[in-house]
């Protein structure tokens, strides 16, 4: 926003240079008065609106320009790719180092797989996968929280995060799974389809995540709960910049705001790292007003420190 | 919405995210319909024409660019499509040279008596009688909102002949409201 403000100011400063100075007070209060002319006609209802969008999703699809590409010529490449792999024997190590994709702290990523499903990586998020991936396999390792668009084909797409799995032909759904976290839980929540979600110790314990619903799984368990309705916006907030803790302790919190702005907060406040806390943020702030608002909930302080923050009792 | 928002929007969008395409249709379709209006002469086509605008960018999604003004974009492209439409039905009643105001007149409320209503009122007014390019400059900057770049890339012409066209609108309006004002103070020495 302050580019834009900018650069109006900008072009105000180079109109008025062409008025005298008595003029320019009229010119002045013309052009805030005529900022404030709405034009108003014809109305638009929200009903309006929804209508013309789903006319433009139809025709969108009649004429056939989504994402249902001719497979054809790419299978035709898949082959050649998976013939050359099978004669290059010194070039076969090199297709089972696996490509890593890390989102830098304080951004989120977004990446297009090779099969063409995307997957949207939080801030610190790590992703890593093996140049067979959409020849041979679609297995993925995943150290974050991701929100992916599977492309459905017949290829089992398998992300694996801590100790679960996740196994899909071609869904949308998110995951969050930190190595760093306590009891190294993963969760997952599904926006569109169904998923597989099961132990990598005891695969047969899967249970069908279907959309709308969450599921945990936590270290030493061997069974992810029952799947549970929730609101999705609480869990993909984070796609839009948004902030989420859903009761979340304050070292998680920390965690993830660390990330989101890459900087350091040191928790002094040993006996306080459990408490538990629940916020939602829809609007882009910055992290201080954030620490504010957590030290107001819980009692404590924080100061600047060299590289960040420092938050004690 | 902010351009920061329009931005990430754009971004997702280029990467075929659906929802981040309903999300820019709903934050701008209403104002781009209100805009298109001025030039064609019923809500129908207006909402046809802006459609058909977000069609294509769905259609070139993959080479959108999120520093480059996706506003301008459409607005450039809805105001084409408005111009080729009126060329096409050129035997309706068209609106751009401001010509039938008395049409527009019965839409708006009765001026109230207050001062600066008034004032935004006669600017309406005025602003209707600009010749026509200077009124599509000046409206698209104070109107819609758009900065002189945009407008420049709307219009196809360069950012210093947006530039003069305003000054040449707030020359003329300037003149009226002078006009006005001597008129208001030579009537109160009653």
């Amino acid at each position: 926003m302050t580019d834009k403000s900018r650069h109006n100011d900008k072009n105000n400063t180079e109109l008025l240079k062409h008025f005298s100075t008595d003029e320019r007070v009229t010119v002045r209060e013309i052009w805030e008065k005529s900022r404030q002319i709405k034009n108003q006609q014809p109305k638009i209802s929200e009903s309006d609106v929804e209508n013309a969008l789903s006319l433009v999703h139809n025709r969108i699809k009649k004429k056939g320009i989504d994402h249902k590409t001719d497979r054809k010529p790419k299978d035709t490449w898949k082959w050649i790719a998976a013939a050359a792999a099978v004669l290059l024997i010194a070039g076969t190590v090199f297709l089972y180092i696996p490509k890593t994709i890390t989102a830098p702290r304080g951004k989120i990523a977004t990446v297009i797989l090779p099969d063409g499903s995307t997957v949207e990586l939080n801030s610190g998020t790590k992703i890593e996968y093996n140049r067979l991936f959409d020849i041979t396999n679609r297995n993925i390792q995943l150290n974050g929280e991701a929100f992916f668009s599977v492309k459905k084909s017949n290829s089992h797409f398998i992300v694996s995060a801590n100790n679960a799995k996740v196994e899909v032909l071609g869904t949308k759904f998110n995951i969050r799974s930190w190595g760093s976290e306590p009891d190294q839980r993963t969760e997952v929540v599904v926006k569109e389809g169904a998923v597989h979600f099961y132990p990598v110790t005891h695969p047969g314990n899967t249970v069908i995540i279907h959309s709308g619903n969450l599921s945990t799984l936590s270290a030493n368990i061997d069974k992810p709960t029952a799947p549970q309705p929730v609101s999705l916006n609480r869990f993909t907030g984070w796609r839009n910049h948004r902030l989420v803790f859903n009761n979340q302790s304050l070292q998680v919190i920390f965690n993830e705001l660390e990330r989101r702005f890459d900087t350091d907060i040191r928790m002094e406040a040993k006996g306080m790292t459990h408490k538990r806390l629940t916020a939602y943020y829809n609007t882009h702030q910055n992290v201080k007003s954030i620490l504010k608002d957590i030290c107001r909930l819980t009692g404590l302080r924080f100061s600047r420190t060299a590289n960040g923050y420092r938050v004690f009792k | 919405m902010s351009a920061e928002q329009i931005r990430i929007w754009v971004q997702k969008i280029s990467e075929s995210d659906r929802e981040a395409f309903d999300n820019l249709f709903r934050c701008l379709y209403p104002r781009l319909v209100r805009f298109a209006f001025k030039y064609v002469t019923d809500k129908a086509s207006a909402g046809d024409i802006v459609q058909n605008a977000f069609i294509a960018l769905w259609q070139k999604r993959v080479e959108l660019d999120p520093q480059k003004s996706v506003k301008a974009y459409l607005y450039q492209t809805v105001r084409n499509r408005s111009l080729n439409y009126i060329r096409d039905h050129s035997y309706k009643t068209v609106r751009l040279e401001s010509l039938n105001d008395s049409n527009l007149k019965s839409e708006e409320k009765v001026a109230p008596p207050d001062e600066s209503d008034q004032l935004m009122d006669l600017l309406k007014e005025w602003t209707r009688k600009l010749p026509h390019r200077q009124r599509e400059a000046f409206e698209l900057s104070r109107f819609e909102g758009l900065d002189h770049d945009e407008v420049a890339s709307v219009m196809g012409v360069s950012p210093n002949t947006v530039n003069n066209h305003i000054v040449a609108a707030l020359n003329y309006l300037r003149d009226r409201y002078d006009r006005y004002q001597k008129e208001k103070n030579e009537m109160s020495y009653d």
